[in-house]
């Protein structure tokens, strides 16, 4: 008995040490340990005697701390990594790199962006128009740069705005991962109540299941996992409590407390909101990290919306530089005279940075450009001057340049956030690891020790049963 | 620390990712020569160089501004020299007129100041190559009319251009006109009571009337004042022509060392770059020389060589 015993026991600790080398590389798996333990002794009149070992039970290692600190820097880490990603989607939406530098003997050039080339060329041309008023030559440069400059701004504004419809559904597919998990957790929640209340242990596998759902999720939007008494977890949004996504076995479905889902509105002040099916629109800005938490910074405060729907983002910035630049264009060349001598029209039409547009009388006509402070003066180019030195205005290229810098700015400050919340997840994971991860040596050390022990046990049984046989034959 | 296999694993993906990135960073530079190329790269750099990019542009457009003043104060300053030949010729003319002369004689030096007006006119109605007149002020008139009178649509305005921040150079001069209403310009001056057409028509007349002496009192000064103020516009010309190009020589100098700055800022530096690019290969080869030797390091390959001979 005591040798079957010893037998079953070190078998069971081999087979724990199976099951580690076969999940060394699973994701989430915690190091299992096959507690050993005496069995009870037996008094004797010789004193108290070991009757053997069995295990007690098949301990998963797990750090509480440790999940508690990587789910929440994988929060962080989800916010980081997609802020990264989508920031420098947005840059490259905007179209403003340096091109590559072009040498010519010992002269180079280089180009700042579409938009800021488009600037220039058009201010350029202004200044030609003032030396050269009556040229039609140079008049239908005006208007060509001036369609170059406004294609430009049109076409970044609709690039953004695509981008930030892209964001919204990547983001709506996120919130179906989100209902997904906390679908499956809810389910794991019912089977380990199950299986602990039938079996009296601990469901290891089914709880590292959940675990690692736990911490994918957490990547996905910042939540806290509560474990109860019974076993099962809660989890809410870190940032609303009060929005519960999975809360014990009960609820809808399978358990799942309650869904979320995104709306998009692109002439919305706040055009990206996520609602819970429950607790329906949440507030501005929740959740604020994870994958979710990132979709939602870039596409309302990053991009957020047009200026005429009170966007104080990249798009609203675009409308104000396309406005100043209207704006000013227009009055100067309605406060001049074309070479006909009549009194100039409005320059740009539009609204905003994805509609302003060359009027179309003048785009058919470029002499109906007013390059003349005065009627009558075909040759008078001064307020061609004007409208060239609008390029001085802080409203329009300097604004321009700062819109640039600071998304530049914003991407190299997401990529530095990205970088660093690397470090730390690297180092907590290393940590989380270095508990519950499975080292090769390690089991194999443990299944030579195993094994070793497994033979004398049996070692141990065939001497007992050689003892047996000779007492038997001695008696027969 | 307790050490597991993912540990070694991760270890190795983690500086791999970490070396390969660095080495496309380089990669890029190297390749494109620009040491940033989105703002994110460096955004305080890339803020500096836009910036540094605008005035280069700006510049540009000044040098282009420049090049057409150039040719502006020089057609000109050409047709203020062409002018003065002219009223000097018919003032060298009229100074060889005398009372003895005969009526034919006089009428004889009266074709001949015909000829030069026809030659001035030819010089003030002269047009530029995109069929503007020159000296028309902004009305873009001919400024003599056919039948040899000031033509009274001309206007005395001219024209400016900025060849650099702040320094308008005037490009254009207007013929003026005795009016009315009168205009000033370089065939008449208000002031002086200067009138260079008038003053060669009335010496046709009074040549073709055979009136030497009042050639002699009124019109030989009349002419010689007309020479004064075409001699003033040689001089303002000419002044025009200096100060474009000495901005056309600062413009070079400024546009030159914008480039530099541009360049210095933007262009990748090759010999650090490929002192980099060295360092990091090595690194690379290292950072996986380890991971291969201590990744195939374990138990399993002494237990292995323990048991096979059994």
């Amino acid at each position: 008995m005591l040798g079957a015993q010893a037998l079953n026991a070190q078998q069971l600790a081999i087979q724990t040490i199976g099951n580690n080398l076969s999940n060394v590389n699973t994701p989430g798996y915690a190091r299992q340990r096959a507690n050993l333990v005496e069995t009870d002794t037996m008094l004797t009149g010789s004193g108290e005697q070991g009757t053997g070992v069995s295990v007690s039970d098949i301990e998963s290692v797990r750090s509480t701390l440790l999940d508690g600190l990587v789910q929440q820097s994988l929060g962080s880490q989800g916010y980081a990594d997609d802020q990264a990603s989508l920031t420098s989607t947005v840059q490259t939406a905007l179209g403003e790199n340096f091109t590559s530098t072009s040498t010519t003997g010992s002269a180079s050039t280089t180009s700042s962006g579409a938009i800021q080339t488009a600037l220039s060329n058009f201010f350029t041309s202004l200044q030609s128009l003032a030396a050269s008023p009556s040229d039609s030559t140079t008049r239908q440069e005006v208007v060509q740069d001036a369609t170059s400059l406004t294609t430009a701004l049109n076409g970044a504004y609709s690039r953004i705005q695509q981008t930030q419809g892209q964001i919204a559904t990547d983001a709506s597919s996120i919130t179906s991962q989100i209902n997904q998990l906390s679908s499956t957790i809810a389910s794991l929640n019912q089977q380990i109540v199950s299986v602990q209340s039938a079996s009296g242990g601990t469901a290891n596998d089914l709880i590292d299941t959940r675990s690692q759902d736990i911490t994918q999720l957490s990547s996905l939007v910042n939540v806290t996992a509560t474990t109860q008494s019974d076993g099962t977890v809660t989890v809410a949004l870190a940032d609303a409590p009060s929005v519960v996504l999975v809360s014990g076995i009960n609820g809808g479905g399978a358990g799942t407390t309650q869904s979320l889902s995104v709306s998009y509105a692109p002439t919305s002040s706040t055009p990206l909101t996520v609602s819970g099916s429950t607790s329906g629109a949440l507030g501005a800005g929740i959740p604020s990290s994870g994958s979710l938490g990132s979709h939602l910074e870039v596409a309302n405060t990053l991009i957020g919306a047009p200026a005429a729907d009170g966007g104080t983002g990249l798009l609203g910035q675009l409308d104000d530089v396309a406005d100043s630049l209207k704006t000013q264009m227009n009055a100067t060349n309605e406060a001049g005279f074309d070479l006909n001598g009549t009194a100039g029209t409005a320059f740009f039409t539009g609204t905003g940075a994805d509609n302003i547009a060359v009027a179309s009388n003048i785009a058919a006509n470029p002499s109906l450009i007013a390059a003349a402070s005065t009627t009558g003066a075909p040759l008078d180019g001064s307020n061609a001057t004007v409208m060239a030195n609008i390029q001085n205005s802080s409203s329009v290229v300097p604004a321009f340049q700062d819109i640039v810098s600071g998304l530049g700015s914003t991407v190299s400050a997401a990529a530095t956030n990205q970088s660093t919340q690397d470090s730390v997840t690297t180092q907590l994971q290393n940590q989380q690891n270095s508990v519950e991860g499975v080292s090769i040596d390690e089991e194999m050390t443990n299944l030579i020790s195993f094994q070793q022990a497994y033979s004398a046990s049996a070692r141990f049984v065939t001497t007992i049963s050689s003892l047996y046989s000779t007492l038997l034959a001695e008696t027969q | 620390m307790r050490v597991t296999a993912s540990t070694y694993t991760n270890l190795a993906i983690s500086s791999s990712q970490s070396a390969q990135t660095q080495l496309a960073q380089l990669q890029q530079e190297i390749s494109t020569g620009n040491s940033i190329q989105s703002p994110s790269d460096d955004p305080a750099l890339y803020s500096q160089a836009a910036q540094d990019q605008s005035t280069l542009n700006q510049l540009n457009a000044y040098t282009q501004a420049a090049a057409t003043a150039t040719t502006m104060t020089a057609q000109n300053n050409t047709a203020m020299t062409s002018l003065h030949q002219v009223v000097a010729q018919a003032g060298e003319y009229l100074a060889g007129v005398s009372t003895n002369m005969t009526t034919a004689q006089l009428q004889n030096v009266g074709t001949e100041l015909q000829g030069l007006v026809t030659q001035l006119t030819s010089i003030v109605n002269q047009k530029s190559s995109d069929g503007s007149y020159l000296f028309g002020g902004t009305a873009n008139v001919a400024p003599i009319t056919s039948s040899g009178t000031y033509n009274t649509g001309t206007n005395g305005n001219t024209t400016t251009i900025d060849v650099q921040s702040n320094n308008p150079v005037q490009v254009t001069i207007a013929a003026g006109s005795s009016g009315p209403p009168a205009i000033d310009g370089f065939l008449y001056d208000s002031a002086s009571g200067t009138d260079v057409l008038g003053a060669l028509q009335q010496a046709m007349t009074d040549l073709n009337s055979g009136n030497a002496s009042a050639v002699l009192s009124n019109d030989v000064p009349a002419v010689n004042k007309a020479l004064n103020l075409i001699s003033s516009y040689v001089g303002s010309t000419a002044a025009s022509m200096s100060a474009v190009s000495t901005a056309t020589t600062q413009l070079s100098q400024q546009t030159t060392s914008e480039q530099t700055t541009i360049n210095g800022l933007v262009q990748t530096n090759l010999p650090t770059a490929s002192v980099q690019l060295q360092q990091l290969e090595m690194q690379y080869q290292a950072s996986l020389e380890a991971a291969t030797r201590v990744m195939n390091l374990s138990i399993l390959n002494y237990m292995s060589q323990v048991t096979t001979p059994a």
